[in-house]
């Protein structure tokens, strides 16, 4: 520290100014000469925060507009910062199909260091070949919403030299033509192991096409964490759905955090004791599942699948997320009897049980103990759909104690009864939201939705 | 508390907690690596920015003084636009020509917090806006020649309102 005497000496050379860029000095000169505001010169790093901003809410396509307004405002569009992360798809709905092309032709020369990158409609396989050179440094891509795009696009990625730091392949319902094996079999070998997130939802694939696939996840996919088939494959044809072998799965996907399996038709390959054996023999490594998502699936239309399932995802001790829903001919809460984790916070069973019920007494024990382990960990439960003995809905009720943070409960569709729910009224004090439409056994005037002032007018109601 | 004055551009001295000027980072580095002393009475002047908008900064340093320090690279993060709050809303309720120097200010004494709401509102003036209007708001000469302009005009068509 300066004494006093020199520091008051010092300051008089120790100006403000000093200590700005160089950037920032002519500016603040041009502002103590001209008493007026001018929006134009604004310091180029100022205009860059602003158009940060816009890119931010209106999506990259804005800049063009941007870059119209005058010559300064111009020479900001090619700042590499503004591209690091590219998103053409905001506004696009905005443009009539040729002016989109044009536009995204013209800002396309600006995206040759982006890390993310989302395409718009206006993306062809011809484009997309003729831009994969300049992508040296992308991790993520999207191809959602990029109808033109064909499924030879797999091809190009797998047989690239480019593009190497991807990771991360969004193609949510992108492709109108079936993905075929010869569009697949190096993507598998080339691409797959080296992704971290793959969102394959809403594509067609054809039989053999998703059985290789699928054997790849039992191949060689390390850092894989987050993985999307839901709605990929259904057929009718029994010998066309994948096996998935899912004891192999468990340690050769050693990342992955979320499978989502909705919709799509894959049996669990049917280990014989020998197999199996020497399967969990070797299963010194498994993967520690967050999220499992399985619906409408074939899997469980065999009574043995219950437990295969068990015992793909039963030992999980994180699972936080589990959507069980319209499995065929299941007809108890076996399913979810044997689970080692006590951290499930959204469960979905949406039209689960749906066979012949076992009887009342065991349905009601299975119940029980499951309720009861995640009592106090459920904040979202979807049971609609599902019409069990009312015993039952009294002990899954019942079983969750008094003090639950459950806040969503969906029993649309259900058997409940107006005494069930008042049950659930006055128990679940934390509940935003309940859904009771279409439950045959309750008045007319409670067959609806509540939010939040509906469930409180309700539990009012009841005190009367 | 111990505090700081500060003198605007024209002449007039404000006194300020530290810890409320520490916001500036210009101020900082001033009483942190030049070994301004604290206790001093001198006033630490500020020649680009007058009493008018010094007064403004300092009452919104002063809301801001308890905030969390703002995250360092903001580059890569996926940020909202909109998520103004409603003080900062209000605050800047102002005609075109304070925001505009709050802009500076906020920039020369290099508050981050200040001149990224700034910005912000900036960028929702902006919204939705064609190049004409974006023209219009800001008072924006257009600065393009014919030939220009009409490369411009062809590349921007459908900027133009229709």
């Amino acid at each position: 520290m300066l004494s006093k005497g020199n520091c008051g000496g010092d300051v008089g050379h120790l100006r403000p100014q000093d200590n700005l860029s160089t950037m920032k000095t002519p500016l603040v000169k041009r502002l103590r000469l001209e008493p007026f505001f001018d929006w134009n010169n604004l310091p180029p790093e100022i205009l860059v925060k602003i158009f940060r901003h816009c890119v931010m809410t209106e999506g990259h396509l804005s800049l063009a507009r941007l870059g119209a307004v005058s010559e300064n405002w111009r020479k900001i569009i090619p700042t590499p910062s503004l591209w690091n992360s590219v998103d053409f798809v905001k506004g696009s709905e905005n443009f009539t199909s040729k002016d989109l092309e044009s536009v995204t032709r013209r800002l396309c020369r600006y995206i040759h260091n982006c890390k993310k990158i989302s395409f718009n409609s206006t993306l062809s396989n011809i484009r997309f070949d003729s831009l994969l050179p300049f992508l040296k440094n992308v991790t993520e891509i999207s191809f959602k919403g990029c109808p033109k795009l064909k499924p030879k696009v797999l091809v190009t990625l797998a047989q690239s030299d480019n593009a190497n730091t991807l990771d991360s392949i969004n193609i949510d319902g992108t492709f109108s033509y079936r993905v075929y094996n010869r569009h697949i079999t190096t993507f598998v070998s080339n691409v797959l192991p080296r992704l971290r997130k793959l969102n394959f939802a809403n594509n067609r694939f054809d039989g053999p096409a998703l059985h290789m696939l699928i054997e790849g996840l039992t191949d060689f996919c390390p850092i894989l964490e987050e993985l999307s088939l839901e709605n990929c494959f259904c057929t009718s044809d029994f010998d066309l759905i994948p096996r998935l072998e899912y004891l192999r799965m468990k340690r050769k996907c050693l990342a992955l955090k979320s499978l989502n399996l909705n919709h799509t038709n894959v049996m669990f390959y049917h280990y014989t004791s020998s197999e199996r054996n020497a399967e969990l023999e070797q299963t010194t490594n498994m993967f520690d599942l967050k999220e499992f998502r399985m619906a409408n699936s074939n899997m469980l239309q065999y009574f043995e699948t219950a437990d295969a399932l068990t015992e793909f995802i039963g030992d999980m001790p994180n699972l936080e997320i589990l959507e069980l829903s319209r499995l065929k001919g299941n007809n108890s809460f076996k399913v979810l009897y044997y689970y080692k984790s006590n951290k499930m916070k959204y469960l979905y069973l949406r039209e689960s049980l749906s066979g012949h019920l076992i009887n009342e007494r065991e349905l009601s024990e299975q119940a029980a103990k499951i309720f009861r382990r995640w009592s106090s960990t459920l904040i979202e439960l979807d049971l609609s759909g599902n019409n069990l003995y009312d015993f039952s809905w009294a002990v899954i009720f019942k079983s969750f104690g008094k003090y639950s943070p459950l806040t969503k409960l969906n029993l649309a569709k259900t058997n409940v009864v107006s005494a069930g729910v008042e049950f659930i009224l006055r128990r679940f004090k934390n509940l935003r939201y309940l859904n009771l439409k279409l439950c045959n056994h309750l008045k007319e005037h409670m067959k609806r939705e509540y939010h939040s002032i509906d469930l409180r007018e309700a539990r009012k109601n009841l005190r009367r | 508390m111990p505090s700081i004055k500060l003198s605007s551009s024209d002449g007039e001295v404000f006194s300020v907690e530290v810890e409320i000027a520490k916001q500036s980072n210009t101020i900082k580095t001033m009483l942190e690596d030049l070994g301004m002393d604290e206790e001093d009475d001198e006033a630490v002047p500020l020649p680009n920015v007058n009493a008018a908008i010094l007064k403004r900064v300092i009452q919104w340093c002063t809301y801001h003084k308890d905030d969390p320090p703002p995250p360092e690279d903001d580059e890569n993060k996926e940020k909202r636009t909109d998520d103004i709050s409603s003080w900062d809303a209000d605050f800047l309720k102002v005609d075109q020509g304070t925001l505009f120097e709050l802009i500076l200010a906020a920039n020369y004494l290099d508050i981050k917090g200040l001149l990224d709401v700034t910005c912000k509102t900036v960028a929702n003036m902006i919204k939705g806006k064609s190049p004409e209007e974006i023209r219009k708001t800001f008072n924006i000469k257009n600065d393009f020649t014919q030939a220009e302009e009409d490369q411009v005009r062809r590349e921007n068509e459908w900027c133009e309102e229709k």
